[in-house]
């Protein structure tokens, strides 16, 4: 998930991939764009673009963790899945991580709403796969994405709009609660 | 009355003396007794328009006291749920996603991830899982906002990034209640948060559906109007 912090084998790094991007269908793609964390003390969000600050990230041996923009680069996304994921980004982290990398490599600024308005129906689609795997199992993977497909991609459309996103919400998780106790 | 009282009025004589203007209307000059009768409903009025001024800043006053106690007293009866029961009252019977509980009650996701393995919760965020709770029940039924969690999460004004949760979150239940039904357009309530919110919050982006690209955002054309097309 993008703002993963995870330490691998080769360092530990900042996974930058959008959501949409680290998926193709329900399985991973090889490869993701990651950042690698350094020790780096940011003082102050405005101007340090090159970087995004992660206080209170868990990584071992550095006191001051930032994800090195500027370094962008591919990584195996076997190489992420062996290692250990110590810290997961908040919403609101993520826009700003999304604002900096679009920031870095056009010098256009995307104000953190637009980002969030964008991103949400994303994110809440991250959050019931989550939970959908956690409640059902990973073998239960596909059947989600058959929900969000089925009755001409209902679900799915209901999560793009904040009017409807609830319903598709409710509709999920009344749906992981059926299988439950079935 | 004189015969010339049925004339319409003609337009007022660059003179706005009101003597004048009565003249011009009833085509003679009114008499002493008509002009007093004038001048004390004038008067009269003017005082009906300061006391129901007085009396709607206290009905307002009132209404909004009384609403932030009925707000107080569901949020008491809602925190004697377990945090798990309200939970999952705001996550599978409203539909909020968890990351919006957390900044809606002002936690982080990981707090919430931890109410829902069953750690303990303290009093203070009981207390705001049962508040949003009841915040949304009062959001049906005081206005037509249809899906209180889906209305909560849409911009109040189109081409401004700010939603009514925004406002939430700023301390500002009692007026987005007040928006709900009706009491304070959407601008009032903006008004009241922040001044600056016309440049501050303006959307720069739109949300555009490309056939081959997806979900995009695609920059606002300010020289036509507000939406590039």
């Amino acid at each position: 998930m993008q703002g993963d912090v995870i330490i691998t084998g080769v360092g530990p790094v900042c996974v930058c991939s959008h959501a949409c991007s680290i998926r193709r269908g329900a399985q991973l793609h090889d490869t993701q764009i990651v950042a690698p964390i350094r020790d780096h003390d940011v003082p102050r969000w405005h101007g340090s673009f090159d970087w995004m600050p992660l206080p209170g990230a868990p990584v071992p041996g550095i006191p001051n963790p930032a994800a090195c923009i500027r370094e962008l680069r591919s990584e195996q996304t076997a190489e992420l899945q062996a290692g250990e994921r110590v810290a997961v980004m908040a919403d609101a982290g993520i826009h700003l991580l999304q604002q900096r990398i679009a920031h870095h490599v056009s010098r256009v600024i995307i104000g953190l709403r637009d980002l969030a308005e964008h991103s949400a129906p994303v994110l809440a689609e991250v959050e019931l796969h989550e939970e959908w795997v956690q409640s059902l199992g990973k073998s239960a993977e596909d059947e989600l994405h058959q929900l969000l497909e089925g009755d001409d991609r209902k679900l799915r459309e209901w999560l793009k709009e904040p009017r409807t996103r609830p319903q598709a919400m409710r509709a999920v998780r009344q749906e992981i609660r059926r299988r439950k106790n079935s | 009355m004189t015969a010339n009282r049925t004339q319409t009025l003609r337009r007022p004589s660059t003179s706005t003396h009101s003597s004048q203007l009565i003249f011009d209307a009833y085509g003679s000059a009114p008499t002493a007794h008509e002009t007093d009768a004038i001048r004390e409903l004038t008067n009269a009025y003017a005082d009906l328009t300061g006391l129901v001024r007085v009396v709607d800043s206290e009905v307002t006053s009132g209404r909004r006291a009384t609403r932030t106690l009925d707000l107080d007293d569901r949020t008491g009866i809602k925190a004697k749920a377990s945090s798990e029961f309200l939970l999952d009252e705001l996550a599978t019977d409203r539909g909020l996603a968890w990351n919006e509980i957390a900044r809606l009650c002002r936690v982080t996701v990981s707090a919430v991830r931890k109410w829902r393995a069953g750690e303990s919760i303290s009093p203070g965020n009981r207390r705001a899982l049962a508040r949003l709770a009841a915040f949304l029940d009062l959001l049906e039924e005081v206005g037509p906002v249809g899906e209180p969690a889906g209305w909560f999460g849409m911009r109040l004004i189109e081409h401004h990034t700010v939603t009514a949760a925004d406002l939430y979150c700023e301390g500002r239940a009692d007026d987005v209640l007040e928006y709900a039904q009706g009491q304070l357009t959407a601008s009032d309530v903006l008004d009241r948060w922040n001044p600056d919110w016309r440049s501050e919050t303006r959307a720069e982006w739109m949300i555009v559906d490309d056939p081959e690209a997806g979900r995009i955002l695609v920059r606002r054309s300010e020289e036509r109007g507000l939406d590039a097309s």
